[in-house]
């Protein structure tokens, strides 16, 4: 502490009574902390390592027949889904609770960053990791959908039902994040979340039920997705059939994306008083 | 609700204040951590808020920084009405009591972030945490945070509670953990901060010989009331805590001093020091006329004190009476 | 004497019974593997081609069913059912690894026509196998099968299936060696990975 302050002049708000369109600071802050602090590099490497085994694995049975080729891209496609919506989820899940956890929240809110803004930008950068993880399965899908020639199905099945149910999960995951006061709690129930909606449509009492099973199936936004990818990758059936699929995980990435920056309004500390 | 609705309306706002509040009160729950407070805050001045723990002063902070709603009166900061929370939010910096940092990142890293949140430019927000980093003495360290100490993290927090150049700061414990030296060089900092950058300061410490030194208005809570508010004179005469005279005369004359300094109105108590013979310890009023009238009559009595020292009564004192001697005082006095 | 002629006796005995109790065994065995000619479906007969088939495992091997009719009229709608034995194991192979479809529609055939039916079938496993067919009347009792036809699969070990294994091993070394590289920056500018770093030892928090 030896400099003077060197003018007195206010170069900062003072006066400013607008608020600061703080979203693309926030976003791109915390998509270069996710990215180099090896939290997303963590999160990618145990799911590439994933992949490539199940991948090798799948090709290898494929190749002996044990496995139809186009199970194999479909075991590949929903596995890619289900573990790039679970790793977005984990980060946006962490993303207010941890700062709650780690005290650096308050300092945040006292910013004029309107807290809209700080979600939006929290929610674009777990965003990222289902970008990632989509980045790493669409070599493997398109690889393996060679042989059946279903790459092209493969990687739409991957850009618009996995993105979807992606962004389904981690606004959920955040608006979770919002009102867990603690760290542990957002993870349990984000993840238990994430597990009873994926659970169902490998129930064979839901699968096989032609009444409940279809309907259930079609309202969640997971199992929606991944019987999407099952339908269209393993049993051919064409994607004018499978709007149904499509629907209920556009609706809820809308709906909990909206409901993760209403909760944004209500953001509180916490714990301490 | 909304912040606006939560927050109370201030119709008016007086501009030569830097914090108004009339009746706040903030609630969580059934428990009541502020009771209806009316406080004002002159702007470019240094206002410490004393109490001991749970006698509302977080609370207060936090409500005043838009942190927490209000659950009743109303409130303004930096001239600004808290049913405004952007416009509060821009006008103020704050550093909490548990102020976590990313310990992966760099100082000016960090500093630089919250330079754009406030809207700066990065080329703007860099030199802006450049400039604040050499301030705080962390110009020359360019490690993560994880390695820092406890004081230069502090410092940082500082720092980084400055970046936008506020209006209004407000400073929660901002000693807490640091060794004397680092105090010392904190506080100072504050003082010199609310000269030259016209920056009020809104500073809630245990410090009570620091508050002594470089506030120029104290408040103090008590179970969630604002028990005294005004100067730190002000505050110690309205206590009534007592000033202490220590006179040392002839051990032969001491009865006779007794008698005396008895019989004069502004002596409260008298005791003996008996590790020091011939030392008396008077209670008296606490201003300067009293001790001068004793000191008048031991010599009208042809008894020629040896020594005399007169202690006015401190802050502390003043803290002790009005709160009744509760929680804190034992911990402000035994700082290093 | 007559104890001895007694025990002899009882081993006779029990000797008939298991032969007895053996005799249904080896004539449903002899049953199980229909000949070819067997035409309970009237004229209708069936072949399977080719006879003999080599093919390595993995491959595709397509079967040539052939379903005439050698008979003055025509047939009624039949149901054509593909089944596979393992040979050397003399035990039955589930045809549902081979193929996703074990019966196929045979329309009527009219006199003196014939029906050709392509089988596509995937061996699962190396080994010399039977493939044969059999076609039956939904509403009747009898069927009529076709020759038997021997498959011989080789096996086949590919360390790079379906060419997978640059990938495979490609896109973990890259994302770990970046997580390492990674790492090993952060540790050498002496940082402690994604720890966040507080003022107090605890989140404090007991003012109010």
């Amino acid at each position: 502490m030896t400099a003077a302050v060197p003018e007195a002049r206010r170069t900062g708000l003072a006066g400013n009574t607008r608020p600061t369109v703080g979203w693309p600071v926030v976003a791109r802050h915390e998509i270069g902390q996710l990215w180099s602090d090896g939290k997303g590099l963590s999160i990618l490497f145990g799911f590439t390592l994933l992949l490539s085994i199940l991948g090798y694995l799948a090709s290898a049975d494929a190749g002996i027949n044990l496995l139809d080729a186009r199970e194999s891209v479909g075991l590949i496609v929903t596995v890619s889904i289900a573990l790039g919506t679970l790793g977005a989820m984990v980060v946006s899940a962490d993303a207010i609770s941890g700062e709650r956890e780690r005290d650096t929240l308050e300092a945040l809110l006292v910013t004029p960053v309107p807290r809209r803004h700080i979600v939006v930008g929290k929610l674009l950068a777990a965003t990222t990791v289902w970008v990632a993880t989509l980045l790493v399965a669409l070599p493997f899908a398109v690889v393996m959908a060679g042989g059946p020639g279903v790459t092209r199905d493969a990687v739409t099945v991957l850009l618009v039902s996995g993105s979807l149910s992606a962004a389904a999960l981690t606004a959920l995951g955040l608006a979770i994040s919002s009102l867990a006061w603690s760290n542990r709690t957002s993870l349990a129930i984000s993840l238990a979340v994430l597990l009873a909606l994926a659970a169902p449509s490998q129930l064979p009492a839901v699968r096989s039920s032609t009444t409940l099973g279809p309907i259930l199936i079609k309202l969640n936004p997971v199992s929606a997705s991944l019987r999407l990818a099952e339908n269209v990758l393993v049993r051919q059936e064409p994607w004018a059939d499978q709007i149904a699929f499509v629907i209920s995980p556009a609706v809820a990435a809308v709906v909990f994306t909206l409901v993760a920056i209403r909760l944004a309004r209500r953001l509180e500390l916490g714990g301490s008083r | 609700m909304s912040d606006s609705d939560r927050n109370g309306a201030s119709d008016q706002v007086d501009p030569r204040l830097a914090v108004a509040t009339s009746d706040l009160s903030v609630t969580y729950g059934t428990l009541t951590a502020v009771d209806r407070v009316t406080l004002q805050v002159r702007r470019g001045s240094i206002c410490g808020l004393l109490g001991p723990n749970g006698a509302g002063k977080t609370s207060m902070i936090r409500a005043l920084t838009t942190i927490v709603p209000l659950a009743g009166g109303t409130a303004s900061v930096a001239g600004h009405p808290l049913t405004d929370p952007v416009s509060v939010r821009a006008n103020i910096g704050v550093l909490p009591e548990s102020n976590g940092y990313p310990g992966s990142q760099t100082g000016l890293t960090y500093l630089r972030y919250f330079g754009r949140l406030y809207g700066m430019g990065a080329d703007e927000a860099e030199q802006r945490a450049l400039h604040l980093l050499s301030q705080v003495g962390l110009q020359n360290n360019r490690s993560r945070i994880s390695t820092y100490s406890r004081g230069m993290r502090q410092r940082l927090g500082l720092a980084r509670a400055l970046i936008h150049q506020p209006a209004v700061l407000f400073l929660d414990e901002p000693t807490l953990g640091l060794d004397p030296t680092g105090k010392d060089e904190i506080m100072t900092e504050l003082a010199r901060l609310a000269v030259e950058s016209e920056t009020s300061i809104f500073l809630c410490t245990h410090l009570l010989d620091e508050v002594e030194r470089i506030c120029d208005q104290v408040a103090i809570m008590d179970r969630g009331r604002v028990v005294a508010h005004g100067t730190v004179a002000e505050i110690i005469d309205a206590s009534g805590a007592e000033g202490f005279a220590r006179i040392r005369v002839r051990p032969e004359v001491i009865p006779a001093a007794d008698e005396v300094l008895r019989r004069t109105n502004a002596t409260r108590s008298i005791r003996f020091d008996n590790s020091r013979p011939g030392d008396l310890v008077v209670a008296i009023d606490n201003d300067h006329g009293a001790a001068a009238s004793m000191l008048r009559a031991l010599l009208d009595a042809d008894i020629e004190p040896r020594a005399f020292d007169f202690q006015g009564a401190r802050l502390s004192d003043a803290f002790r009476a009005l709160t009744n001697g509760r929680t804190e005082v034992a911990r402000a006095e035994v700082r290093t | 004497m007559r104890r001895r002629a007694g025990s002899l006796l009882w081993v006779l005995l029990c000797v008939a019974v298991l032969l007895l109790l053996a005799l249904p065994g080896r004539t449903s065995a002899t049953t199980a593997v229909p000949q070819q000619g067997d035409t309970t479906l009237g004229d209708v007969t069936v072949v399977v081609e080719p006879m003999s088939s080599s093919v390595v495992l993995g491959d595709d091997l397509a079967l040539q069913i052939t379903v005439a009719n050698g008979g003055a009229a025509a047939t009624d709608p039949m149901v054509l059912h593909l089944d596979i034995l393992d040979r050397n194991n003399e035990g039955s192979v589930d045809p549902e690894d081979w193929t996703s479809t074990l019966t196929r529609p045979i329309a009527e055939i009219p006199a003196g026509g014939s029906t050709n039916v392509s089988w596509t079938v995937q061996p699962i496993s190396a080994g010399t196998f039977i493939a044969y067919a059999v076609v039956v009347k939904p509403s009747g009792t009898g069927l009529t099968a076709s020759n038997l036809a021997e498959v011989m699969v080789e096996d086949r070990r590919s360390l790079n299936p379906g060419n997978i294994l640059p990938l495979a091993i490609g896109a973990p070394l890259v994302v770990g060696g970046a997580l390492a590289l990674q790492l090993g920056l952060g540790r050498r500018s002496g940082r402690d990975g994604r720890r966040t770093v507080g003022v107090e030892g605890s989140t404090g928090g007991s003012s109010t």
